[in-house]
């Protein structure tokens, strides 16, 4: 040690030291030949060798080393006095160093707008099967609300919503793709054609400056998904990656035992009351009867590298998956193709993409969630040598199943077979070509085909007692949908002195083509059920689009960007829209290696639009609807088929939204701490609204219409941290934060303080019931309901509501705005750990200020449940008692409950072998998802999207045991 | 060489790609044939009666999609939205003859007698109503003389769609007399209204009550003699009724007694033919279309004109309680309409026992049937009650209220005596010209027979009903008995 010390202490002017070590990819542990390594601040280096190994003479006061290797992130080691260095570097050198934007790439540090790119290693882990997945709680302001059956899909809300009627959604681009977002029949998830084994990036797009070169569908937002690439510089790689999970129930709903159910029946109901005689002898909890243990099993195996000059990368995916629902089946093939070869000395780029999926469900009816908390605990599930296929059944007085009655929830599992299968592919190839006189501009063409074909089937005996009105069902559906893109554009590119200039233009056409077809009739084939009835459909996205990136001096950035859109939604006179946006970004501090190491302020400003109206393809257009022939109408003697005329608004256009960003993106201590602070505002004018229009001057009461602003605002702050580096490892952690608000300003084309605004949630009780509303100065979705009245022990008296504006009745505008289910605040968090062959990572999000309305418990939770007069018994929730309400109070706050809630995502651990050179590396690990939630709310989950909580499917806890081998 | 020529591929590629997918695709049409533009539709001759058909199925059916799907109108429960259901609700609810047991939205409002505007059953009976107006509108506006001429529609057609104008306008009259009747002071649209979001002028009663009358009395002369229409479509009769019922309760809308013109009305819907159908009970049975006496009805359809209103909920919603549902000719009650105890106590008090509804959905007076004369109608077989084969087996079925004990009868297979079977020895199997059956104690009794086997069955029955109307509450049923006298 002292030696040590003292050659390095007296060398320092002149002497050299030699270190050495290995170069490994931090994921699969295989060599990076051919690595670099640099002594920081100087030309010397060495390169790695096929084990990955290297040495290098380094001069005594060297104090780093700068690793790097094409497609993967750099690396800057600290020497300190080692002289073995074990150096891992993670794959996906565009994440770090250059970010995909719309139409381009920029450098990260060159950004001017809200742009968060998210890499595997921050990935969420565990039994995912949807890309969407991967995201939750990594992006400040993005909430990734994920369903929770198998293969299902995510809810995904960028900086809250900026539309009402129109969708939410943010825009998804694939490998440059923008993808129709709308459901595939069928299909659990819209994007389960990407495996997430497949995923190299994902880079999201807040706010408008970056996304307005996307005009007309970004004003939500766009989510950018990169698959992985092959690459020729590397020798042929071989990767197998598979998993198997189990996934149980967290907690079920507390319902009454048969016991307890039997004592509350005998103490309600008298002597000769016929409910007494109703009761079985059983004791069935039902809810154990619905649910198992899910198994999934995943298998995916890659080959990538280059055959001769064509680099290529394909790979295929496996997804086997039981819901922990009984019945609840997902079955998936992917396969993945990348070429991207490049010719003409590289002047000419081509990148080939082929994402194909063939899907398989078995989709469990989520009826039976419901229908346990409900069904009578003293009645068994089956009857032996029973009708109704053996199981329980209610009757009526004259002997047929009781329509009014529960389902058995077994017999809904098990005597609907509800099937789909779906396949999808999708196809882009683009080339990009350099002009050999001019080699600062270069034409990038982007074809893509975009199909998927989805059918099912739905089948319900005849003697299925839940389906005796019409004889069993026997539906068959189907889907074609064709999505095509063509995109041109030119790009100029060239530093003059400290100026540097970017510009871009093009020209992209999308058509959109979806057909649906439908067919129900009973089993018999004697009634229709659902006529067939086929419904083409087809629009037109036409854009024009143009930037200019301009820096100077490496300090200053401006970007502008200007989109003009065309949609065959609108007449001629208004279906242009043009969305500019605009950006400043001034580095006020760029010192790599001091303790304030970085600071960028960025403005950001820009307009985006909305036209995506849901189903309605042709909302400006005057036409007519035939009708089915289960809608004809007699006259004489013959029955006619009829025609209505469709509401329309002529004068429909873009909704516009305009958003203003201001951020500080800062680094210390040599950059091993970044971040983020970002606020904004964004207000979204003529709303596309589903809105009442006075009583006869349109052709139906309701239409698609622009009416209406909103706002949204909100500040987020995101960390990113390394807070231990050593050549032993690394420690990584990352945390961010998001506060929104959303506002409805207007709703009415005129002033109409009498107007309480648009109903929507629509919630189990009653038939057509709402329980939220849009109104004017309140957040979209607040729940709309009677202010409860307790009494001095704070239980809610039934029926006794606030008279909320005096008048001495109650009414129903004694309603308010009570809350509402979009969170104030969203919280993420993401760390790992590697130490040695060892890793841990862990990932965690939280909400604050999320509202539910708990529809479980005001439909399951009140005594006249218990007997229906049609002679049937019915269990309730054990908080009945305590509740005390006799019939449904449906629209008390007493059911609104603060859905806050802390969930650890995941917790992995892994350990990494080296095992010999056929198999170079082998990493286990060991997954729990879903660990730990931390709540108030009762109910069994409090994160459900929409905010109501009814027949939602339980999310489970998984275990999951990993494999992966590198050959 | 090669790079030129792929340089000019991509180039030429680019361009024509261009070129291709120009701005022309933008003007889109819907590609669904169950779609057409407002500009085509009439190129085909037939649309002019079916989009007159959907005038009239505004009325009964919920939306394009039976029972349920592509509604006519939105802010509520599509199967709640059909004009008649609403229009049941909002005329019988508010009084002591129903009661609902839902707790659909604000629905007891009615009940409760507190309904206000936002009350979603009330804004959607008006926005029915004006659904129907503004259709109507639509279609005089788009089978004007001058666009009939310019689609080239030669002189028969022309005739014809003068007919239908004619009927679209009475329906539109129909539509703003629920508005005064229930709404009062009203916006006005008409056909010189243009499609769009504006806000209408209102009409006081007596305005809008005026020119329902001129409406009414201005397309007597287009509209078809009286039943000489086809089935389903208004005639002068209909349009004479509603100008009756306009007049008859002019003095509450306008202030003005009206009462002469009403009779006069009357009187002209009498001496065209119409006469009252000599079994109450058959007017609500499925083949009413046979009985005489129906001046305007609203055709429902089991399989072809489907919904979740009219026959179907006036049905199923009060079946319920101890009923059978079978009983009904239907697969399920919906427990959901009952009357009040209210309207019972009416009775009892008056001295008549009770009240009693017929079964309808599914039966009709066409059925094979046998008849059961009785001393309890004085052993007339022509005016006595029906037993029915719904299945058409030979296997009938009934009830039959019998107000004394030991009351005696006889099956008839027609409305005369040539084919009469009784009971000798009482056992249950029939004997031609055989002797009495008796009915052992005064009561409602289900009767089945079977005219194959020659076996019968004599089963007492008592009718309930159910609802916090009655004593104890939804929770049990009140019996009930049969009223012969009452015809109900």
């Amino acid at each position: 040690m002292l030696a040590v010390a003292l050659l390095f202490w007296g060398s320092t002017a002149i002497a050299q030291r030699q270190i050495s070590g290995r170069v490994t990819d931090a994921e699969t542990g295989e060599p990076l030949i051919g690595a670099s390594i640099v002594v920081t601040g100087t030309t010397a280096g060495s390169i790695a060798d096929v084990q990955g190994n290297f040495r290098l003479e380094v001069p005594a006061d060297a104090k780093s080393v700068r690793v790097t290797y094409t497609g993967y992130t750099e690396q800057t080691i600290d020497l300190g006095a080692s002289t073995t260095l074990e150096i891992r570097l993670l794959p996906g050198v565009a994440l770090t160093e250059t970010v995909i934007i719309g139409y381009g790439r920029v450098k990260r540090e060159d950004l001017t707008g809200s742009v968060v790119a998210v890499t595997p290693k921050e990935f969420n882990k565990g039994a995912i099967t949807g890309p969407q997945e991967l995201l939750a709680g990594k992006v400040a302001g993005v909430q990734v609300t994920t369903g929770a059956d198998p293969g299902g899909g995510a809810t995904i809300r960028i900086r809250g919503g900026s539309s009402l009627s129109a969708t939410n959604d943010p825009l998804i681009v694939i490998d440059g793709v923008p993808v129709a977002n709308d459901d595939i029949a069928g299909a659990r998830n819209v994007l389960n054609v990407v495996n997430p084994n497949d995923v190299e990036s994902i880079t999201v797009l807040k706010d408008a400056s970056a996304t307005a070169i996307y005009g007309s569908r970004a004003s939500n937002g766009v989510i950018m998904i990169t698959t992985k690439k092959g690459n020729s510089k590397k020798e042929l790689r071989t990767e197998y990656n598979g998993s198997l999970a189990f996934s149980n129930i967290v907690q079920t709903a507390d319902v009454l035992s048969a016991d307890e159910y039997r004592d509350l029946i005998f103490a309600r109901y008298g002597e000769n009351h016929p409910a007494r005689a109703l009761l079985g002898s059983a004791n069935t909890d039902w809810q154990s009867e619905i649910y198992q243990t899910g198994v999934m099993q995943d298998h995916n195996l890659s080959l990538s590298g280059g055959i001769g000059r064509l680099p290529f990368r394909i790979s295929w995916g496996l997804t086997d998956r039981d819901g922990i629902l009984k019945t609840d089946n997902f079955n998936r093939l992917t396969t993945a193709v990348n070429l991207n070869p490049t010719f003409l000395k590289d002047m000419l780029q081509v990148n080939v993409n082929f994402k194909a999926m063939s899907d398989k469900n078995h989709f469990a009816d989520r009826g039976a969630i419901g229908s346990a908390f409900q069904f009578d605990p003293t009645q068994p599930t089956t009857v032996a040598d029973g009708p109704y296929g053996g199981y329980f059944t209610w009757l009526n007085n004259d002997g047929n199943p009781n329509t009014l009655a529960t389902a058995n929830p077994l017999a809904l599992l098990y005597m609907k077979n509800d099937e789909s299968h779906v396949s999808r592919y999708l196809l882009n190839a683009s080339a990009d070509y350099r002009f050999w006189f001019l080699p600062a501009l270069h034409a990038n063409l982007n074809v893509g085909f975009d199909r998927s074909y989805g059918s099912g089937s739905v089948f319900i005996p005849a003697d299925a007692a839940f389906a005796f009105s019409t004889g069993g069902r026997d539906e068959v559906y189907n889907q074609t949908k064709r999505n095509k893109l063509i995109e041109f554009y030119l790009n100029y590119a060239k530093q003059f002195g400290k100026n540097n200039l970017d510009v871009m233009g093009g020209y992209s056409w999308q058509h959109f083509y979806r057909n649906n077809y439908a067919f129900a009739t009973n089993v018999d084939k004697s009634q229709v059920l659902r006529p067939a009835d086929s419904t083409p459909r087809e629009y037109y996205l036409l854009s024009l689009f143009g930037r200019l990136n301009y820096s100077f001096n490496d300090r200053i950035f401006l970007t502008g960007s200007v989109r003009r859109d065309g949609t065959s939604r609108f007449s001629e006179d208004n279906r242009w829209g043009l969305f500019p946006a605009a950006a400043l970004a001034v580095k006020a501090v760029d010192r790599p290696n001091a303790t304030f190491s970085s600071m960028k302020l960025r403005l950001g400003y820009g307009v985006t639009g909305q036209q995506d109206i849901n189903n309605d393809y042709y909302p400006y257009l005057a036409r007519y609807l035939a009708s089915t022939p289960t809608a004809q109408y007699q006259l004489g003697n013959q029955f006619i088929q009829t025609l209505r005329p469709e509401g329309y608004d002529a004068n429909i256009k873009w909704e516009e939204t305009t958003t203003y960003n201001a951020a500080i993106d800062y680094g210390f201590w040599g950059n091993r701490v970044t971040g983020a602070i970002e606020v904004y505002l964004r207000k979204t004018k003529d709303l596309i609204n589903y809105i009442p229009v006075a009583a006869g001057t349109n052709l139906t009461n309701f239409i698609n219409t622009n009416v209406g602003d909103l706002g949204n605002r909100g500040i987020e702050f995101s960390l990113n941290t390394t807070p231990w580096q050593s050549d032993k490892g690394s420690w990584t952690f990352g945390f961010n934060v998001a506060y929104n608000e959303n506002k409805i300003t207007r709703l009415t084309k005129t002033e109409d303080p009498n107007y309480q605004g648009v109903n929507v949630g629509g919630i189990a009780g009653g038939v057509g019931n709402t329980i939220q509303i849009h109104s004017v100065g309140y957040p979209a979705n607040s729940f709309f309901v009677y202010e409860q009245v307790y009494d001095a022990q704070g239980t809610p008296i039934e029926g006794l509501y606030v008279d909320r504006n005096g008048d001495g009745k109650l009414t129903p505008d004694d309603r308010y705005r009570y809350e509402k289910p979009a969170p104030n605040y969203l919280i993420g968090f993401t760390t790992g750990l590697n130490i040695g062959k060892f890793d841990f990572s862990a990932a965690g999000r939280a909400n604050l200020g999320s509202y539910i309305y708990n529809n479980n418990l005001s439909n399951n939770a009140y005594y006249n449940q218990l007997y229906g007069s049609t002679n049937v018994l019915r269990n309730v929730l054990s908080p009945t008692a305590s509740i005390d309400f006799t019939v449904p109070q449906y629209f008390s706050d007493f059911f609104i409950s603060d859905a806050s809630f802390f969930r650890v995502d995941h917790v992995t651990a892994g350990y990494t072998f080296n095992i010999n050179r056929r198999i170079q590396s082998l990493r286990l690990s060991a997954t729990v998802q879903n660990p730990l939630l931390i709540t108030n709310y009762d109910g069994l989950d409090p994160e459900v999207f929409g905010g109501i909580d009814n027949n939602v499917y339980p999310r489970a806890r998984t275990f999951l045991l990993g494999l992966r081998a590198n050959f | 060489m090669k790079l030129l020529t792929i340089k000019n591929m991509l180039f030429v590629a680019a361009v024509s790609l261009t070129a291709v997918s120009c701005f022309k695709d933008l003007n889109t049409v819907p590609i669904d044939p169950d779609e057409i533009t407002s500009a085509a539709v009439y190129e085909n001759p037939a649309a002019y009666k079916q989009v007159l058909s959907k005038l009239y199925a505004g009325l009964a059916v919920s939306g394009q999609e039976g029972p349920a799907g592509r509604p006519d109108i939105a802010g509520i429960d599509e199967g709640f939205s059909t004009y008649l259901r609403q229009y049941w609700k909002a005329q019988e609810l508010p009084t002591d003859e129903a009661v609902i047991a839902w707790n659909d939205g604000n629905i007891q409002d009615y009940h409760q007698q507190d309904w206000d505007a936002n009350n979603e059953f009330i804004t959607a009976m008006y926005n029915r109503i004006y659904y129907q107006i503004s259709l109507c509108n639509e279609y005089l506006r788009e089978t004007t003389v001058e666009k009939l001429d310019s689609r080239g529609a030669d002189a028969a057609l022309k005739a014809e769609v003068a007919q239908y104008r004619a009927e679209a306008r009475f329906l539109r009259a129909l539509s703003y007399w629920h508005a005064l009747d229930f709404f009062r002071n009203v916006p006005f649209v008409t056909e010189n209204d243009k499609v769009g979001s504006f806000f209408p002028v209102q009409y006081n009663a007596e305005q809008l009550s005026d020119f329902i009358e001129s409406e009414l009395k201005d397309i007597e002369g287009g509209l078809a003699a009286p039943r000489q229409n086809e089935y389903g479509r208004a005639d002068k009769a209909a349009a004479w009724t509603l100008l009756a019922k306009l007049y008859l309760n002019s003095e509450v809308y306008t202030g003005r007694n009206r009462y002469n013109d009403c009779s006069a009305y009357c009187q002209k819907v009498i001496d065209a033919g119409y006469t009252l159908h000599p079994e109450y009970t058959q007017l609500f049975m499925a083949d009413n279309q046979n009985a005489s006496g129906i001046i305007f009805p609203v055709l429902f359809d089991g399989l072809k004109t489907q919904t979740w209103g009219g026959m179907t909920f006036l049905v199923h919603a009060g079946v319920g309680g101890s009923m059978k549902a079978s009983d009904f000719g239907i697969d399920g009650g919906w427990g959901g309409i009952r009357t009040t105890s209210a309207l019972i106590n009416k009775f009892t008090a008056a001295g008549v026992e009770s009240v009693v509804v017929a079964p309808t959905e599914g039966n009709t007076a066409s059925y094979q049937k046998i008849y059961v004369p009785g001393n309890y109608q004085g052993w007339n077989p022509a005016g006595a009650a029906n037993l029915t084969s719904p299945a058409g087996n030979n296997t009938y079925e009934g009830y039959i209220y019998f107000p004394e004990d030991n009351s005696p009868f006889k099956f008839t297979l027609g409305p005369d005596w040539n084919n009469n079977f009784g009971d000798n020895g009482a056992d249950g199997t029939l004997d031609q010209n055989g002797a009495n059956i008796s009915a052992p104690t005064t009561g409602f009794y289900k009767i089945n027979v079977d005219m194959t086997n020659l076996t019968y069955t004599l089963q007492k029955t008592e009718w309930g009903l159910i609802g916090d109307a009655t004593a104890g509450g939804w929770g049990e049923d009140q019996n009930m008995t049969y009223n012969a006298s009452s015809g109900a």
